[in-house]
C-alpha cells in the first residue's frame, strides 16, 4: 500500500465535550492545533488513484477532517506518480518522502 | 458508539500477546436503529454481491500529536446495487466480506441517498482516543 504524508500547518483535533448527542455519539469540538504537523494516510492497495484523490480531497474526506487549511503545505508519498498527481490537484509542493524530517 | 466487542479488540491489538486483524473495514446499512454497546452485527448490512456499497477497507489517517484518527471510504454505487437506498448507519469491522468483530457502530449525522449507478458517498469515521 502507498503511504502518503501531508504537511499540515492548520491541524485540528476532535475533542470530546463530555456530552452525548441524540444519536448516542459523544459530541466533539473541532479544535485547532498549533504548529507544523504531518498527516499520514495509508490507502489500501486495491483502490484506484481516482478513488484516492476523492477520498483525500472531498469535503467529507480525509484532509477536511484533519485540517482547517484548504490544502496541504506539501505532499510526499512512497509512490512518486501519486505524489505528483496529488501535488497537482492541491497545487502544493511535492516532496520526497522523509517522514522523520 | 464504541462497542463492547471493540473494547475487547482494542485490548487484543494494543496489549495482548496475540494480535488480531485491524478494524479498518467499513460497512453500510439503511437501518436507522440506535446502536447499543452489545451489538455484534450491523443489522441490514448491505451485502449485495459485486455491489459497490458492500463492506470494504477504508483509508486510515492520523495527524501526529493529535488524539484523533480517521477511517475514510469512497463508496460508489454500481449496477449490482439495489437502488435507491438511503444510508443511515455505518460500522467498522476487522474482517471482510463478513464476520469479524464490529468495533464502532455509528448513525450518520445526516442520511445519504444514492439513486443511480455512479453515485458516490464519501464517509469519514472520526475516532478520538481519550
Amino acid at each position: 500500500m502507498p503511504t502518503i504524508w501531508l504537511g499540515n500547518h492548520a491541524a485540528v483535533d476532535h475533542i470530546p465535550t463530555g456530552e452525548v448527542d441524540d444519536r448516542g455519539e459523544h459530541v466533539k469540538v473541532r479544535t485547532p492545533i498549533e504548529g507544523k504537523r504531518c498527516t499520514i494516510v495509508q490507502p489500501p492497495d486495491d483502490i484506484s488513484v481516482a478513488e484516492i484523490i476523492t477520498t483525500l480531497t472531498h469535503p467529507s474526506g480525509v484532509w477536511a477532517a484533519h485540517s482547517n487549511a484548504d490544502a496541504p503545505a506539501w505532499v510526499a508519498s512512497t509512490d512518486p506518480e501519486l505524489t505528483q498527481v496529488l501535488a497537482s490537484v492541491w497545487g502544493c509542493e511535492a516532496r520526497d518522502p522523509e517522514p522523520e524530517a | 458508539m464504541y462497542l463492547n466487542g471493540g473494547k475487547d479488540l482494542t485490548y487484543t491489538n494494543m496489549v495482548s500477546l496475540s494480535q488480531a486483524a485491524a478494524a479498518n473495514y467499513m460497512a453500510l446499512t439503511a437501518n436507522s436503529a440506535s446502536p447499543v454497546a452489545t451489538d455484534t452485527t450491523l443489522t441490514g448490512e448491505i451485502t449485495t454481491a459485486s455491489g459497490g456499497l458492500i463492506r470494504a477497507q477504508g483509508t486510515p489517517a492520523h495527524t501526529n500529536g493529535t488524539s484523533t484518527w480517521t477511517l475514510t471510504k469512497t463508496f460508489t454505487a454500481n449496477g449490482s446495487d439495489s437502488l435507491p437506498v438511503t444510508i443511515a448507519k455505518m460500522a467498522t469491522f476487522n474482517a471482510t466480506p463478513s464476520g469479524g468483530t464490529m468495533m464502532f457502530e455509528t448513525l450518520l449525522s445526516a442520511t445519504a441517498t444514492l439513486t443511480a449507478s455512479g453515485d458516490q458517498l464519501v464517509l469519514t469515521d472520526t475516532v478520538t482516543m481519550s
